[in-house]
């Protein structure tokens, strides 16, 4: 028999305290599985998000525009451009076989067989072009009506449509972001509608379509139909019609091209380099998770993310192995005092803890691997639906369609960071135990005294009165009793929950900032979504300057049942500018920080041209009942004449300036919680641009507003959600009619419907029937589920899941430590508890005792806890806001405060269970015998 | 020929009013083969001295040569080396490993120094501690004569130069101890075991060669018992 007795001891020790060992491996399997969330689950999660975003934004890069032969060779030429596909578009051309007069044309493209992939063309029926002569065609079309089939032949003469307009007054199509003014022609944008309807007729004889022939005459076969992109919108003239593009033939003429890079954060920078920015677009979306965008927000916060999350499980693991090492001292103690005693040396006990540490490891490591992995999946599944809804919003937005395959994406190197991690995580945290495992001698193993240190104990004088009272204040000067475990512990589950859901908010806080266009989502009109049964949907009814329609709208919705909630909100597209100084100083020094991510020199200057810029402030109106209830709740009284309420509460964010198409150095955002000087009584003079009819020229109309209240974003909250950088004038109906302001009026009615009320049920089904075209004369349609307004809110519900899951499984983690230190401390207790029982104590008194002692032991761990939890949590913050600007972050502080309450008055609840365990059925003399064994 | 010498040796724990002088200026020697009890009253010293001699505790003051070596001069690990060769120690309590059996136990200092099983001097040792039947027994399982003859063949395995017994029969009944104190005679009789025993028990002291008497940390009394 020769083998390593440290080893063959430490083994059987493990053996033998099943429960610890237990514990232990317990531990270092919740920590693996972290690990292994940490690492593979950033790559099966980013690579989802990826493939999602892919499948709702298509899987190229950036796509550039009217290139030569020339520009489309140095872009290929580039070293971070991984692979290009180029396509030319040919224009439109009559489709005579379309049954639908509002789509009369064939939108030609042709494209190489890489583009087909990367923009996500999807075969319906047939098959994709395999050369020039072959083509397929919108599936819309067919369903439309079209008298189509595979294998017709489709001769197209190509066009490009112009407008004319003989109006004598610039017309704006803000649908479509197209303006023209009085006598000029230009290019249509691609989804203009065509106007041949008797309904337009008074339109069209302002406006005159034009058609110039590009050249290009060529006859097709079709080989299949697709599903329509997202660019064929409804309203459109055209069905989309793709052919192939022969390599060979790319260095004829101007084209468009896209292309996927290859990982680096260079390619946009480049190629925009190369041809400017004007003509490219970057697939932001699909770069950012694919660890390629330009912009570092996304990856630096993904990093951000890792690395605390690997900190926090660090420091996680080091607490929780250090305190399980320590609930078993008294064990290891007797047993490496022994071996000490005939002559183990400092290394040889150091070894035993090693070799218990790497031995936890060899069950921990694979089994916390599968753990982990499963833990991925159902957060996938979770995480599923929401994928869903951002691929329904962004390729139908109305109808469900399915996201991409969930996958688990294990690399080689993340599972070596994994099992790399881990282990140095769980040794790093053996180090302390073992030093003092190293220190135990002989000596102490004899007297059973290596943690306790002599410290005299200040005696109370006077009668000792109540025998629990007397034993609990004992206990608690005991430092040999347990409690300093399990005050450790609570402390660590505190401290540790706290980091982890302050870091997770603040990240998910982050991560929305960065998703979210602080521009585009300026107002949320949600608060009806509020209290819905399962049978009631939130609809939105937009509208274009059709006050008329309004009217009509909103007296239906009123007189029909199963329809409640019914609110109302409108906006001037171009709002009005602020004749006077309103920048405060917290304004503009946001702007300061954030020109300097532009490296901009011009000091002061800048900053009060671009304040210049920023003067444009949305009117918002308000139901007149509504809005007049918020001037009451405001300022106490009913709203003055003109009255307007000011919200200046905003948000810039370097991506919100984005100057001129240049990117920051940095992201940065700060919150601003009163952009302006402006105070209630004073009066706000505006201007708005206005046509006179008569000079035939442009004027600014003067608007004077009575400011009668400032409002915070709570007195909104039920109302409506303002976002952005934007500073709102919030007035009622009336006041913004009677101000002029309607001149490009965008309003919207939103309102929840039922139904399974048939009232209500026909009235939707009207509505959706009835789209008016987006030729500036009006516009409505009908949304459901407007929670799923938006693709950034869904992407960062995701990133909330994702950290919502860290935490808890984080917490687990404390929580067990918690359970280990009760239960060790029980189990301390045996031979106390006889001796306390031999002198006559009943199992009440002795559970009043440790039960009384316990609730002071949770008093003292919160006393440490609570300021060493809100030191962390601030910690945090300042590190986030040294990076990140200065932006709030809510704390969920009852889902904490619950989160801990529940984790404390299981505390009591375990110790209960531990008690009953340990002191049930035991016979005194034995554990009295079991002294110094 | 001296196999331990003991010089001007202290142990003091405390400072200021709480010094405690747990042995104070004690010295003497011990000849290989002698069996010296160290007798004393609770608090005397003797535990204290032992542990010194077993280079489990270090002195204050004072120096201790065994086999020409002076142990408070060595390293802590050179110690523990030293110690698993030179000394056996057998405590009160046993200190067995919990999870190991009878023969695994005795094998333990051994085993440690990195050398392998050795069969038939194990056997040997089991007979003479009369353990045929309880050698694969855990300490749990065996009676505390049966745990603390375990623990006086591990110290005998390794033939040590120095026996250091702090009351081994302390923990036993009478006829235990008996037996115990007979197998340590025993060994210092057939073996030329140099052993140290201290013991609060006359009787038991009476047992020995020598009998050193310590009160208050000195020795106040060395006393050769005739046979």
């Amino acid at each position: 028999m020769k083998k390593n007795m440290i080893y063959e001891i430490t083994r059987r020790y493990l053996k033998e305290n099943r429960k610890s060992t237990l514990i232990m491996r317990l531990s270092l399997i919740l920590i693996t599985a972290l690990m292994t969330c940490v690492f593979i689950g950033r790559d099966t999660v980013m690579d989802y998000l990826l493939r999602v975003s892919e499948e709702a934004y298509g899987k190229w890069h950036i796509a550039f525009y009217d290139v030569t032969q020339q520009e489309y060779e140095e872009i290929r030429s580039l070293r971070s451009v991984k692979e290009t596909a180029a396509a030319r578009t040919r224009g439109f051309s009559e489709f005579a076989a379309s049954a639908d007069p509002d789509v009369p044309y064939l939108y030609i493209r042709q494209e190489e067989e890489k583009m087909f992939e990367w923009t996500g063309l999807t075969v319906a029926e047939g098959r994709l072009p395999q050369n020039e002569d072959e083509i397929v065609i919108s599936l819309s079309a067919k369903e439309s009506g079209a008298q189509i089939a595979i294998g017709d032949t489709v001769e197209a003469d190509c066009f490009d449509r112009y407008l004319h307009n003989s109006s004598g007054v610039t017309t704006v199509f803000p649908f479509l972001s197209f303006s023209i003014k009085a006598d000029e022609t230009l290019e249509m944008p691609r989804a203009f509608p065509v106007y041949v309807t008797e309904e337009e007729k008074h339109f069209y004889d302002d406006h005159e379509e034009i058609h110039r022939p590009t050249g290009f005459h060529h006859t097709y076969t079709v080989t299949g139909f697709i599903e329509p992109p997202s660019y064929e919108t409804s309203d459109a003239a055209f069905y989309t019609a793709i052919s192939f593009l022969d390599s060979s033939h790319i260095e004829d003429g101007v084209f468009s091209g896209m292309c996927r890079t290859d990982g680096s954060a260079m390619a946009a920078p480049d190629v925009t380099r190369l041809i400017g920015y004007e003509r490219v677009e970057t697939n932001d979306r699909v770069m950012a998770f694919a660890g390629s965008s330009s912009d570092t927000g996304i990856n630096f916060i993904v990093i951000i993310a890792q690395v605390f999350f690997l900190i926090l499980i660090g420091v996680a693991s080091v607490l929780l192995i250090y305190n399980a090492y320590q609930v078993t001292a008294e064990k290891r103690m007797q047993f490496l005092g022994t071996l000490a005693s005939v002559g183990a040396t400092s290394k040889q006990k150091r070894s035993s803890v090693y070799y218990e540490t790497l031995s936890h490891l060899l069950y921990a490591l694979p089994a916390g691997i599968a753990a982990g992995l499963a833990l991925i999946a159902i957060a996938m599944m979770i995480l599923r639906p929401y994928a869903d809804a951002l691929v329904t919003l962004v390729n139908t937005g109305i109808q469900t369609a399915q996201s991409a395959d969930v996958r688990l994406v294990i690399r080689p190197l993340s599972l070596l960071g994994v099992i790399v991690c881990t282990a140095a995580a769980a040794l790093v945290s053996s180090i302390l135990p073992a030093r003092m495992s190293g220190k135990i001698g002989a000596i102490d193993s004899i007297r059973a005294n290596t943690v306790q240190k002599r410290r005299s104990h200040r005696r109370e004088k006077g009668i000792r009165t109540g025998g629990e009272k007397m034993l609990v204040k004992a206990l608690l000067r005991n430092e040999q009793s347990g409690g300093r475990s399990v005050i450790r512990s609570v402390v660590t589950f505190w401290v540790i929950l706290s980091a982890a859901v302050c870091a997770g908010t603040e990240i998910t806080q982050m991560v929305r900032y960065k998703l979210l266009d602080l521009n585009d989502t300026a107002v949320e009109e949600t608060p009806v979504q509020k209290n819905r049964s399962e049978t009631e949907e939130v609809y939105s009814v937009f509208l274009f300057n059709q006050q008329d329609l309004e009217e009509e709208i909103l007296s239906e919705l009123h007189q029909t049942s199963g329809i409640r909630d019914i609110s109302y909100y409108g906006t001037s597209i171009f709002g009005a500018r602020v004749q006077t100084q309103w920048a405060s100083e917290e304004y503009r020094e946001a702007m300061r920080e954030i020109l300097k991510q532009y490296d901009q020199t011009g000091g002061e200057d800048a900053v009060d041209q671009w304040i210049e810029g920023m003067s444009w402030f949305s009117v918002y109106a308000l139901d007149d009942e509504v809005y007049a209830s918020l001037v009451q709740k405001l300022s106490g009284h009913a709203p003055s004449e003109n009255s307007c309420i000011i919200y200046d509460q905003v948000t810039l964010s370097t991506d919100g300036m984005a100057l001129s198409g240049r990117k920051a150095d940095s992201f940065r955002v700060f919150e601003v919680g009163s952009a302006t000087v402006l105070q209630a009584g004073e009066t706000l003079q505006m201007a708005t641009p206005a046509y006179d009819e008569k000079k035939n020229e442009p004027y600014d109309r003067e608007l004077f507003f009575q400011i009668d209240a400032m409002a915070k974003k709570e007195d909104l909250e039920n109302i409506l959600i303002p976002g952005g950088g934007t500073v709102y004038v919030l007035t009622d109906r009336s006041t913004l009619f009677s101000s002029g302001l309607t001149d490009n009026l965008s309003s919207s009615i939103v309102f929840i419907a039922d139904g399974t009320d048939p009232a209500a049920a026909a009235l939707i089904r009207k509505y959706d029937q009835h789209n008016i075209d987006s030729r500036g004369a009006g516009y409505s349609f009908t949304v459901k589920g407007m929670e799923q307004k938006d693709g950034y809110y869904v992407i960062a519900g995701m990133i909330r899941i994702v950290m919502s899951f860290f935490t808890i499984i984080v917490s687990l983690i404390c929580l067990l430590n918690i359970f280990n230190s009760v239960s060790a401390m029980m189990v301390k207790r045996r031979r106390e508890t006889a001796v306390l029982r031999s002198a006559g104590m009943t199992s009440a008194q002795l559970w009043k005792t440790y039960r009384l002692e316990m609730y002071f032991l949770l008093l003292r761990s919160l006393l440490i806890a609570l300021p060493i939890g809100a030191l962390t949590a601030f910690v945090i913050h300042s590190l986030m806001m040294s990076r990140f600007g200065r932006f709030t972050v809510h704390v969920p502080v009852l889902l904490l405060s619950g989160i801990a309450l529940a984790a404390f008055a299981s505390i009591p609840a375990l110790q209960r269970l531990s008690f009953h365990y340990e002191m049930t059925g035991r016979n005194i003399i034995d554990e009295i015998r079991q002294e110094n064994h | 020929m001296t196999i331990l010498e003991c010089v001007d040796l202290r142990k003091q724990y405390g400072t200021g009013e709480s010094l405690i002088h747990a042995v104070n200026d004690i010295s003497f020697t011990v000849d290989k083969g002698e069996f010296v009890s160290i007798v004393g009253t609770s608090g005397s010293g003797k535990s204290t001295l032992l542990h010194m001699i077993g280079g489990v505790d270090r002195p204050t003051e004072g120096k201790i040569i065994i086999g020409g070596t002076d142990i408070t001069a060595l390293k802590e690990d050179d110690l523990a080396v030293f110690r698993r060769r030179k000394i056996g120690l057998v405590y009160q309590f046993y200190n067995l490993i919990q999870v190991l059996d009878a023969d695994e136990n005795i094998l333990l200092p051994s085993l440690l120094d990195g050398h392998a099983e050795d069969r038939e001097k194990l056997d040997s040792i089991i007979r003479y501690l009369d353990l045929e039947d309880r050698r694969n027994h855990l300490p749990r399982e065996l009676s505390g004569g049966q745990q603390q003859r375990v623990s006086i063949g591990r110290a005998l395995y390794s033939e040590p130069e120095l026996l250091l017994c702090d009351e081994p029969t302390g923990n036993l009944d009478s006829k235990a101890s008996e037996d115990v104190v007979r197998l340590l005679q025993k060994a210092n009789k057939e073996r030329g075991q140099t052993i140290i025993l201290v013991t609060h028990d006359e009787s038991i002291a009476a047992k020995a060669d020598r009998i050193i008497t310590l009160a208050d940390g000195r020795i106040i009394r060395d006393t050769k018992v005739s046979a």
